[in-house]
């Protein structure tokens, strides 16, 4: 097996298995999905040769727009029907395949999503932005000079810096 | 520019913000939020900066300006008086009604 160019929404859970994560903390990855992945350590060559995936596969995996998008819906999916299933169904971009290896049947779904964070749909109408440049000067001023800031205020700017 | 900006944010939420750390065998994947979505600011590091912000109002930027609230909302003022972001979240307001006895 190669290593794939692009991983798809539906290959995650499998990739996740193979790195040796069980299933509870395979469905908080996921619903994570929309956030940013850091992995520190090393794969083992087994587990590496188990996955065809590095770490660097991982990070880029976790800056693909179309998978955040896809991912994002999956886990908002997941969420509003406080169920898993929305995991294993075949389907438009939002389903996801589990390996037949991967216990995942054996999962308690309530379990989890009783922890997990609110969706960025529910937080949305909670802070609205009308001008981000100063909104971040203001609020982000020790973290970050404000020349940095100044003028960083367009969405596509954002969404081009995004690409690069 | 943006790579900045994503670490001090990413600096501000391991300062504030809740990491999540998943540990699998041989890899341990530290998980936050990605700062900008969709090429806006991530709500809920935005409620995060907004919660943090309103910690350190005093009541003499009230009177300032610098925060107003009416009628359930919150405006977030910048030094020329100008709304430059407005918090409708029951929590957020509480707290900080709550904390400046208002």
């Amino acid at each position: 097996m190669s290593t794939p160019s692009a991983i798809q929404a539906q290959d995650l859970v499998q990739y996740l298995a193979g790195l040796g994560l069980n299933p509870q903390q395979i469905s908080q990855v996921v619903y994570g999905l929309y956030r940013e992945l850091r992995v520190s350590g090393s794969l083992t060559p087994a587990a590496d040769n188990m996955v065809h995936l590095s770490v660097e596969k991982i990070k880029q995996m976790a800056k693909d727009p179309a998978l955040e998008e896809a991912l994002q819906a999956l886990a908002l999916s997941v969420q509003k029907s406080k169920n898993l299933d929305a995991l294993f169904q075949k389907g438009p971009k939002t389903s996801a395949t589990p390996a037949a290896h991967i216990p995942l049947a054996s999962h308690n779904p309530y379990e989890s999503t009783s922890t997990l964070p609110e969706s960025a749909e529910a937080q949305q109408e909670n802070v609205v932005i009308h001008n981000l440049d100063s909104f971040l000067r203001m609020t982000l001023g020790g973290y970050v000079d404000g020349e940095t800031i100044k003028g960083f205020v367009s969405e596509q700017e954002i969404l081009n810096a995004q690409k690069d | 520019m943006l790579k900045k900006i994503e670490g001090a944010l990413s600096k501000f939420w391991m300062d504030y913000g809740r990491a999540i750390q998943v540990k699998g065998a041989h890899t341990e994947v530290l998980i936050e939020p990605k700062f900008f979505i969709s090429g806006q600011l991530n709500p809920e590091a935005a409620e995060l900066l907004v919660s943090v912000y309103l910690s350190q109002i005093k009541p003499e930027d009230l009177s300032r300006g610098k925060v107003v609230v009416e009628k359930g909302v919150l405006k977030i003022n910048d030094k020329y008086g100008q709304c430059v972001a407005e918090v409708t979240s029951p929590r957020i307001l509480r707290e900080f009604a709550s904390r400046l006895g208002i």
